[in-house]
């Protein structure tokens, strides 16, 4: 592989730094929501029925849907590097055209679901929300900002496949010159397995 | 030095993809077998979550693939991620 022959090689590029350096940020993020985790495991035990009475509410099949999305988005990237190494251009790039739609879909299904809340009067602000008792108020706050957080990743990592495509129309992404591609399929299976942990403590722990 | 190489194929792809949504189904299911919210429920939950993560983690992050210091990395975020938690249930529990 290329890092290994840098010195004198003529190759200006480093590309297990620069996987290296996308992992140590990976776990930046891992506790960014390892604290999240942390706080929904102790108001959980704090308020245990409570968190049951509106776990009940939410619709386990849209959140299973939306597994369902992200698990084929996953697929669809792991397949568009695999068909970048084999050569196939246009197959990888046609691949992260889905990966992309499949995010978009994510992102719609999400709308839906936070309006229905919404429309119930079921977020920060509203009568219905303050009327409700503390723990469970704190179970939706919880579930705003950690499927939020989570939403603005999908956002961010769907961008980053958009720059991936370019780059490989430009030829700036090749079979040999992977590395990009690679980092921001590592970022979005990232978002997929924290999506993993996120439907059964929102959806299924009723 | 080729030992990173290996052979990239469709097919490792769609049996991690076909794992995964069985897992899915099975995790789906046993929220309902299990009756929510025991603690049974919690750790079969959690126990499947974290074999569907092995996955992602394994095949499609190819860490199957990777050098050691990967590997040694993610398992020293996930002992910190234990101390952590078990730190939290002690505090909670003798508080």
């Amino acid at each position: 592989m290329a890092h290994y022959e840098i010195p004198n090689s003529g190759l200006k590029r480093d590309d297990e730094g620069k996987k290296m350096g996308m992992w140590l940020f990976l776990f930046t993020e891992v506790l960014l929501f390892g604290g999240l985790f942390l706080v929904y495991a102790m108001y959980r035990f704090q308020y245990f029925d409570e968190f049951k009475i509106v776990a009940e509410h939410m619709d386990i099949t849209l959140g299973a849907i939306n597994t369902v999305i992200l698990i084929a988005s996953s697929l669809t990237v792991a397949m568009s590097i695999t068909a970048m190494k084999k050569g196939l251009d246009n197959v990888a790039v046609l691949l992260i055209i889905i990966t992309i739609f499949l995010a978009l879909s994510f992102m719609v299904n999400k709308y839906f679901e936070w309006s229905n809340h919404i429309h119930h009067g079921l977020f920060p602000g509203f009568e219905a929300f303050n009327n409700l008792e503390k723990g469970e108020g704190m179970f939706l706050f919880l579930y705003y900002f950690m499927t939020g957080l989570h939403g603005l990743h999908v956002v961010v990592g769907a961008v980053l496949l958009a720059i991936v495509i370019k780059r490989i129309m430009l030829g700036r992404i090749t079979s040999e010159n992977i590395v990009f591609q690679e980092n921001a399929g590592l970022y979005w299976h990232l978002v997929d397995l924290i999506w993993i942990y996120l439907f059964p403590l929102f959806y299924l722990l009723h | 030095m080729s030992k990173h190489e290996h052979t990239p194929s469709f097919k490792s792809d769609l049996i991690t993809f076909g794992l995964l949504m069985l897992l899915t189904a099975i995790t789906i299911w046993a929220s309902y077998a299990t009756g929510g919210t025991t603690v049974l429920a919690v750790l079969v939950a959690m126990g499947i979550a974290t074999v569907k993560a092995t996955l992602v983690v394994r095949n499609f992050m190819h860490i199957k693939y990777d050098d050691i210091i990967y590997k040694l990395f993610i398992g020293a975020v996930i002992i910190i991620f234990g101390v952590f938690i078990t730190l939290l249930a002690v505090d909670y529990f003798y508080r």
